[in-house]
């Protein structure tokens, strides 16, 4: 490793945190749409490989810490991670404990990230003599996690009826595509049917502004009321030992040292499952709701580090829904990047342990620090400055782009269908986890129905 | 439609108020702005064409954020 590779690495670290600081803190901003089309730019642009994983490691550290912040301060989720953690974040702010709660949640992510990059690290090592022998049942892996997924959801039959015309959606799509000539046989669009699944509830919602009945339901007379707490200046201290209680540690530890091994499930499916069951861990509703957002900001962070560490330094496939979603691009990002030749083959294990340790421990610090201090008023910069719409419009821009470098023209109307049918489903409660799990199963699935 | 284009209406879209008429224009100038410096590429070069996409996306993003306000109330409580 010379200097020049590691002033890059550093460089890149910093940029990271600074670009996902500034978008973490903006509510709604979902994260595979913000940390996939970054990436892959990065990628495609033939950064250095260490280089791109550093960024990304520091990138999701980040936006798992700062999308806790407009949930905890305002009631708005920050991204699709934090929608689970709202109730208790509003139930702790009408108390006044918004800014308790911050620094809580913060540090619940910093116990995770110093138990989950360790443990992902060690579970990629014992996985990896294995790798060959599991890869090929990959496929068997991906159904089984729609089915798993499907079973513990909340609409479990509705979710089980559905992965199969879900599959078929896809590949109809994908065989239109080859069969008109819109691209070469056998390269399989991923990339923005996935973004497809992940706008479909916002799709369906500015579709349903089209329909008189449903406007009338999504309007409202006035601007939304959002009240901060001033800073309550209680805890000075940065420790994290400190700030939480014995239970919320536990708790916590707990949370991240279980998903790092149930990494092939879709980590909002973890938090509200795990969430739920330690918030049991206390009657008072107070103390309860405390115990479950630490233990859910915490599982944030295990499950994003735990699903890209070890599916890329062990497998070398997407093997888990952070893989297969905003982290694809560090899998398959072609012509650069191949399920043949990725991070997985290019980088040695030793370099892989390195960038991985550097880059979330100088995340981690920058942020950690960063919203111990300014919490409160950059997020009250943000709300009054950036408009929701703002935020919409950049999703739309950004969905409608990549469908069209995908497949041109057609797939723009193939990923509106993906995203109406999705995004009805969604509102229907069949989750994003066993609609991603679906995608990734669906060109096994559809051959057994030959 | 007409109604949605003519009268200031608020609609709850996603967690938070919006105006109709500002989501559209939002929506419109961005998609402008994305696929205008995008058209710039060379064709064929994907990094490029996702690079400026991006950029344009941003550009968008910046004139919204520059035109719209937001649709929120913020009370500030001292303790």
């Amino acid at each position: 490793m010379d200097t020049a590779l590691i002033i890059q690495m550093l460089a890149a670290i910093v940029i990271a945190a600074a670009i996902y600081i500034f978008i973490g803190f903006i509510p709604g901003t979902d994260e595979t749409s913000v940390l996939l089309p970054v990436t892959l730019v990065i990628v495609l642009a033939q950064v250095q490989p260490m280089v791109v994983l550093a960024f990304f490691i520091s990138a999701i550290v980040t936006l798992n810490f700062t999308n806790a912040m407009p949930t905890a301060l305002a009631g708005l989720p920050g991204g699709v991670l934090s929608s689970p953690m709202i109730e208790n974040a509003i139930h702790l702010k009408n108390e006044g404990m918004a800014a308790m709660t911050i620094k809580k949640m913060a540090a619940g992510g910093l116990i995770s990230i110093a138990i989950s990059v360790p443990l992902s690290l060690l579970l990629a090592n014992l996985l990896a003599p294995y790798a060959t022998s599991i890869t090929p049942y990959a496929r068997y892996l991906f159904i089984g996690g729609a089915i798993f997924l499907s079973l513990t959801s909340k609409a479990r039959t509705l979710s089980l009826l559905s992965i199969l015309p879900l599959a078929i959606l896809f590949q109809s799509l994908r065989h239109l595509y080859w069969g008109m000539g819109v691209i070469p046989v056998n390269v399989n669009i991923t990339t923005s049917f996935f973004l497809a699944i992940t706008i479909g509830p916002l799709v369906h919602s500015l579709f349903s502004l089209l329909n008189k009945n449903a406007y009338k339901q999504m309007e409202v007379a006035n601007y939304k009321t959002i009240r901060l707490n001033r800073h309550d200046e209680k805890i000075k201290t940065l420790n994290p030992f400190k700030i939480l209680t014995r239970k919320e540690l536990e708790s916590a530890s707990l949370s991240a040292l279980i998903t790092n091994f149930l990494f092939v499930l879709s980590p909002v499916g973890l938090i509200i499952l795990i969430g739920e069951l330690v918030a049991k861990r206390s009657k008072d509703v107070t103390e309860s709701a405390q115990i479950s957002i630490v233990a859910k900001a915490a599982m944030a962070q295990s499950t994003y580090l735990s699903q890209i560490i070890i599916p890329l330094l062990a497998l070398g496939i997407p093997l888990s829904p952070v893989a297969i979603g905003p982290g694809s691009a560090l899998f398959n990002a072609p012509p650069v990047l191949s399920l043949e030749n990725n991070l997985h083959h290019i980088l040695t294990s030793s370099q892989f342990v390195i960038v991985v340790l550097v880059a979330s421990i100088i995340a981690a610090a920058i942020t950690y620090t960063f919203i111990s201090r300014f919490a409160n008023s950059f997020t009250n910069f943000i709300l009054k400055k950036i408009p929701h719409e703002a935020v919409l419009g950049l999703f739309v821009a950004f969905i409608l782009l990549l469908a069209y470098m995908d497949a041109g023209l057609i797939n723009i109307f193939g990923v509106l269908l993906i995203a109406l049918i999705s995004g009805t489903l969604n509102k229907l409660g069949v989750n994003y986890g066993v609609q991603f799990m679906s995608l990734y199963a669906a060109p096994f699935l559809v051959q057994y129905l030959l | 439609m007409r109604k949605f284009l003519k009268e200031k209406q608020y609609i709850e879209i996603w967690g938070d108020v919006v105006e109709s008429r500002h989501l559209l224009f939002s929506m419109v100038i961005t998609t402008i702005t994305t696929f205008s410096l995008f058209s710039f590429a060379p064709k064929g070069d994907r990094p490029m064409g996702l690079l400026l996409g991006l950029a344009g996306a941003v550009l968008g993003f910046s004139i919204s954020v520059f035109l719209i306000k937001p649709k929120r109330n913020l009370i500030v409580e001292e303790k």
